[in-house]
């Protein structure tokens, strides 16, 4: 005699999906399942294209991180042409990344996910949004336009376009970095300083008022995966992947990332259209792990910048060894962009940015090619083989966001029994199962619009499929 | 100077407006001269005429039938309409058909931006392409050492056989099979890697109106092409015969 | 001073649904014509990402398309600030949210009137129908006399 509640679609997220919460007789919650309800096929439908063609295509996945995977796949590439990009375009794509996971980081983290802090988890829902901060928090709805503005800004005037630039290619970037440009960039920096800061000041504060929710939001012991630096320095671009246990203990103090097939294998579930993939050595589901923000700030030694080595310091002084509740990822997020504006400036003040060799060319030299890099959401592979021509004959992808699957839904289960009860819904209630999913920032592809136009309904179905309560916005 | 042949002038109207041509003018250079638009795709300056892709079809006053204009002479007293709604409709039919037989996805090709068939299709207001797509297997081939041919992004112009086989005199491009099955090949339809004939002059590149032709290693948007070569090239072929 | 006539206009809708172009065609008309003091910008949606943009303006001018019986017909409002005006739900705002983005964030309170022009399909297509492209010559003289006034 079980009850189940629908969360259709999940909002304030990036993607299709839903959340279902089984409920016992007692109105006890028994199980909960975060369901991704989309699909796209991009690995079967590039077979036959030339390698040379994924950036472009592979950046299509997705209108927010375009930018991650045309990088992840111009890697991929780089290594099919078994080329060397050359040192000023491997910087310039850094620094387009950096700007990339600014822009996402800002959306998630103010647009998204500051109202629930700011508002409260049990404000009005018509209310609790970015635009009901800007009644109540301007300078923080602000901020979020202004952090954002700066991101993609930076693409743009890199890229010459904000959507789907084709900059990116194989071997490289299109064309060297104008002087100009350069300037424009490192005049808005030092106000962007000035803006992160006065957000790290507040939302510490605010993680007071939420003990509850840090205790209860994803908290739970799993491994972390992340990309580190030779010197085990933070890494967004490129490097070496480690993963370490919950207790912050080394499981994999540092693999090659076109290794990846070694260290993490993929399971299916018939329910949702996402894979669990699952560290191999210990099988699924007990090699649980997660990537993010949050995992790359448990890997690390240090980020190896001023700012965010400051900031870092305190964030690793939250838990005893690593930091295991996933509410710390929006924290985790702010410390990225101020290691991503450091690491902007840095790069742009060497003048060799500027240099003209940007763009290897060659054919194809190598059968495979694995590109791996850090998207906004966590470690992104892009694996392609191609036959003796070039072509596409094999893909897969490792998005970010399925890294956390399993912790996603391990999470959904952890706030369910601790906030719902199946006899009566609440607002508060069905806002924190989505809340939680919030902390990920899942991005399960870019076309929401359609799906928002939907009113949101809740229900509470009876084992004969009766509706026993029902909640409807929009 | 002025070369001697002297042909007679024939009177015409073409949507209404009299125009006068030489005998030997095509509706379709006569429509150009008088700043008329008609559609074309297979048509190129410097190359022999085949009426391969109908976009040029008009209508004839007293004539049932459509006629490609690129094909069809100025005669006395012709009336000619190069703009109809049927005219307009049986356009943009073509080009549907065009888009549903292939694989014609420009926001992820080289010749984003810069394709006559993408050109065309905004010009003509082909914003649908209301048959479903053929999902044929077309293969790429990649054997050439700098160029690629992608036969998902044929129209089947034709322009790589003619350019090669009239201006290059290597003949190493030829269209095989009909209608659906049609395909342009390399010599016998082996890899064009390994022609004996192709001699990598590069002229199908540049006369491909498409991306199906191009040079390898180009990401999106970037392949683009010049053909202002020809007409030189095809008078100087022309002296020499 | 031309700074004083900030003018700023938003062409918005879904250039792929018929009518439903109209904002793109006319913002793109006036950009063409770089009328000094006068900026106009074409989006899908009206977003937040706008208010910062329009709360340097005098004036603001939204071009819409909406439904109804009279294809062709322009109507004006002026947009009055209200300010619990914001959706909170989709991702995009009603012309009174982003007014109300404008003063929260920015303090500022351009003057903002929403011309719109009745559709006749917004069905899948390209391009406006006849009656819709025979008012925009109407709806650019009823701009530059809105532009004209904020001088």
């Amino acid at each position: 005699m079980t009850k189940q509640i629908v969360i259709d679609p999940v909002t304030r997220i990036e993607g299709h999906s839903k959340i279902t919460i089984q409920i016992d007789e007692n109105g006890g919650v028994t199980d909960a399942r975060f369901h991704v309800t989309q699909y796209r096929g991009f690995e079967k439908f590039i077979e036959g294209r030339p390698f040379y063609e994924m950036p472009g295509i592979m950046g299509r996945i997705c209108g927010i991180c375009t930018i991650s995977h045309m990088l992840a796949s111009a890697k991929a590439t780089d290594r099919i042409m078994a080329v060397r990009v050359p040192e000023t375009g491997h910087r310039l794509r850094q620094i387009i990344n950096l700007a990339s996971i600014i822009q996402s980081h800002a959306l998630s983290f103010f647009h998204l996910s500051s109202p629930d802090f700011l508002l409260g988890m049990e404000s009005d829902p018509a209310k609790r949004s970015i635009f009901g901060l800007m009644q109540m928090y301007p300078e923080v709805a602000r901020d979020g336009i202004r952090l954002r503005r700066f991101g993609q800004e930076i693409i743009e005037w890199m890229a010459g376009k904000r959507l789907h630039p084709t900059w990116i290619v194989p071997g490289g970037v299109a064309s060297p970095l104008e002087p100009e440009v350069r300037d424009r960039i490192l005049a808005t920096i030092p106000e962007i300083y000035v803006l992160l800061q006065r957000n790290l000041d507040w939302f510490k504060r605010k993680m007071e008022d939420y003990a509850q929710e840090i205790r209860t939001f994803g908290n739970f012991p799993t491994m972390f995966m992340g990309t580190i630096t030779p010197k085990g320095e933070l890494d967004l671009y490129d490097g070496h992947l480690r993963i370490v246990d919950d207790r912050g203990h080394m499981v994999e103090p540092s693999f090659k990332a076109q290794r990846y097939a070694d260290y993490i294998g993929e399971a299916v579930e018939p329910w949702t259209f996402m894979k669990f993939p699952y560290y191999k050595p210990m099988g699924y589901p007990d090699g649980i792990y997660r990537v993010g923000p949050l995992a790359r700030l448990n890997v690390i030694d240090s980020c190896g910048t001023p700012r965010a080595d400051q900031e870092w310091a305190e964030f690793r002084q939250l838990d005893r060894r690593v930091v295991l509740s996933s509410f710390y990822y929006h924290y985790a997020r702010l410390i990225e962009c101020l290691y991503a504006v450091e690491k902007i400036e840095m790069m742009l003040d060497d003048p060799d940015i500027l240099g003209k060799m940007v763009r290897a060319n060659a054919g194809p030299n190598s059968e495979e090619g694995v590109g791996v890099t850090e998207a906004p959401r966590g470690t992104l592979i892009h694996h392609y083989r191609v036959d003796e021509q070039g072509r596409i004959v094999w893909a897969n992808m490792i998005v970010s966001t399925t890294h956390n699957n399993m912790a996603m839904n391990r999470a959904v289960q952890q706030v369910a029994h601790r906030y719902v009860d199946g006899n009566k819904l609440t607002e508060g209630m069905l806002n924190r199962v989505e809340a939680v999913i919030r902390t990920f920032d899942p991005c399960l592809s870019c076309s929401t619009h359609a799906q928002n136009e939907l009113p949101i309904q809740y229900e509470l179905v009876g084992p004969h499929g009766e509706k026993l309560d029902e909640v409807t916005r929009g | 100077m002025a070369t001697a042949v002297r042909s007679r002038i024939r009177t015409l109207k073409i949507d209404g407006r009299d125009v006068s041509a030489r005998e030997d003018e095509t509706i379709l250079e006569l429509a150009e001269e008088n700043g008329i638009f008609i559609p074309t795709l297979c048509r190129i300056e410097g190359l022999s005429l085949v009426g391969a892709c109908r976009l040029c079809l008009v209508e004839v006053a007293g004539m049932n039938k459509l006629v490609p204009a690129c094909l069809t002479y100025a005669t006395e007293g012709m009336e000619v309409f190069t703009d109809s709604e049927r005219l307009r409709n049986y356009r943009r039919m073509i080009l549907e058909l065009l888009f549903s037989e292939g694989n014609h996805i420009c926001a992820i090709c080289v010749s984003n931006g810069k394709c006559e068939l993408q050109a065309l299709a905004q010009r003509l207001g082909m914003d649908h392409v209301r048959f479903a797509n053929l999902q044929q297997e077309r293969l790429v081939d990649m054997t050439h050492e700098r160029f690629v041919v992608d036969r998902n992004r044929c129209i089947l112009c034709a322009r790589c056989v003619r350019v090669c086989d009239e201006i290059e005199w290597a003949h190493t491009w030829d269209i095989k099979g009909r209608g659906v099955d049609a395909r342009v090949i390399t010599d016998l339809d082996t890899p064009w890697g390994e022609s004996d004939t192709c001699t990598s002059c590069g002229k199908c590149v540049r006369v491909c109106p498409v991306g199906a032709i191009v040079e390898k290693g180009r990401a999106v948007g970037e392949m683009a092409k010049r053909h202002d070569f020809l007409p030189h090239l095809a008078k100087m072929r022309e002296a020499k015969k | 001073m031309s700074e004083t006539r900030q003018v700023r206009v938003i062409g918005f809708g879904n250039t792929l649904r018929g009518d439903d172009g109209l904002g793109w065609v006319a913002a793109e008309a006036l950009q063409q014509q770089t009328l000094p003091g006068v900026e106009a910008l074409t989006c899908h949606q009206l977003t937040l990402d706008l208010v910062e943009w329009i709360s340097a303006a005098r004036l603001v001018i939204l071009i819409d398309a909406e439904a109804g019986d009279s294809p062709g017909q322009i109507s004006q409002r002026e947009v009055s600030f209200d300010p619990n005006a914001a959706d909170t739900l989709h991702h995009h705002q009603s012309p009174e949210g982003l007014l109300a983005g404008a003063r929260a964030l920015y303090g500022a309170a351009p003057r903002m009137v929403l011309l719109t022009v009745c559709g006749k399909s917004f069905e899948f297509a390209e391009g406006l129908s006849p009656e819709v492209s025979a008012a925009l010559p109407d709806l650019l003289a009823r701009i530059e006399a809105l532009i004209r006034s904020a001088a």
